[in-house]
């Protein structure tokens, strides 16, 4: 009978066949859940999602993308908000020319 | 819109939200910018034209880009230079004594080193193991120094 702390769904099940052929049941931590885009919530691909211990292994380019607001807006968003902040230089520059 | 002189920003990628310039046509899907940004090749796709055009030459240098782009009231970033210019650390100078016979300093008044000798000539009475620990010091020097300076003491 599994003890009382591994009936918890916070370690998942893992089934493991041994070299004497019996197959045993490994309880193993589960990992967090993957990083979301601070607009529209889609998963955000190149972010690290691993337990603690192994994120301070990552060095701090293997954790997020190289890119403004990497690791917080997904890329569809990073582009609509750059191209809103060049509209605006634009509507600044036209100002100033009229 | 796609001319030689236009003002430009990224989109995409590193450089992104970058201001540069377009230097040269390169298809009609890339064009090689310059400014702010890296100088490379862009796809068109990847920019955001601004509603100014530079008076530049084809091909111009980065420098001559800046210069422009400064001129006409952009806000550009200086380039961060890697190199840090770190002054050399200050060596470790042990202080050694030297031994009277041993003493060979030149800017010294020749009469003080005939004194130097008398004393010594009177000195070798006294036996010689004194001599030997100037030798056996080198060893206490910093490692850069052993090479230079290993006698063989045996």
């Amino acid at each position: 009978m599994p003890s009382g702390k591994h009936k918890s769904r916070s370690m998942r099940r893992v089934f493991v066949k041994t070299p004497g052929n019996r197959t045993v049941v490994h309880y193993r931590k589960r990992k967090p859940a993957k990083a979301k885009c601070g607009k529209c919530g889609a998963v955000l691909p190149g972010v690290a999602s691993e337990r603690p211990v192994y994120l301070r292994k990552m060095s701090k380019t293997q954790k997020r993308p190289e890119r403004p607001y990497g690791g917080i807006l997904c890329s569809k968003c990073l582009r609509i908000l750059m191209k809103d902040k060049a509209k605006a230089i634009s509507a600044a520059i036209g100002g100033k020319n009229d | 819109m796609i001319e030689i002189g236009r003002v430009v920003m990224k989109i995409a990628g590193r450089d992104a939200g970058q201001i540069g310039l377009i230097i040269k046509i390169l298809d009609e899907h890339n064009v090689l910018i310059d400014g702010e940004v890296r100088r490379r090749k862009c796809n068109i796709n990847h920019l955001e034209f601004i509603a100014k055009v530079l008076k530049i030459k084809a091909e111009a240098s980065s420098s001559e880009v800046r210069a422009a782009l400064k001129t006409s009231g952009f806000d550009i970033l200086e380039k961060k230079s890697v190199k840090k210019d770190v002054a050399p650390r200050p060596k470790k100078v042990r202080k050694i004594k030297v031994h009277e016979d041993k003493q060979l300093d030149v800017k010294k008044a020749p009469e003080e080193k005939t004194a130097g000798k008398k004393h010594a000539a009177a000195k070798k009475g006294e036996p010689k193991p004194v001599r030997k620990a100037p030798a056996e010091k080198p060893q206490v020097k910093p490692a850069a120094k052993k090479t230079a300076s290993k006698p063989a003491p045996k």
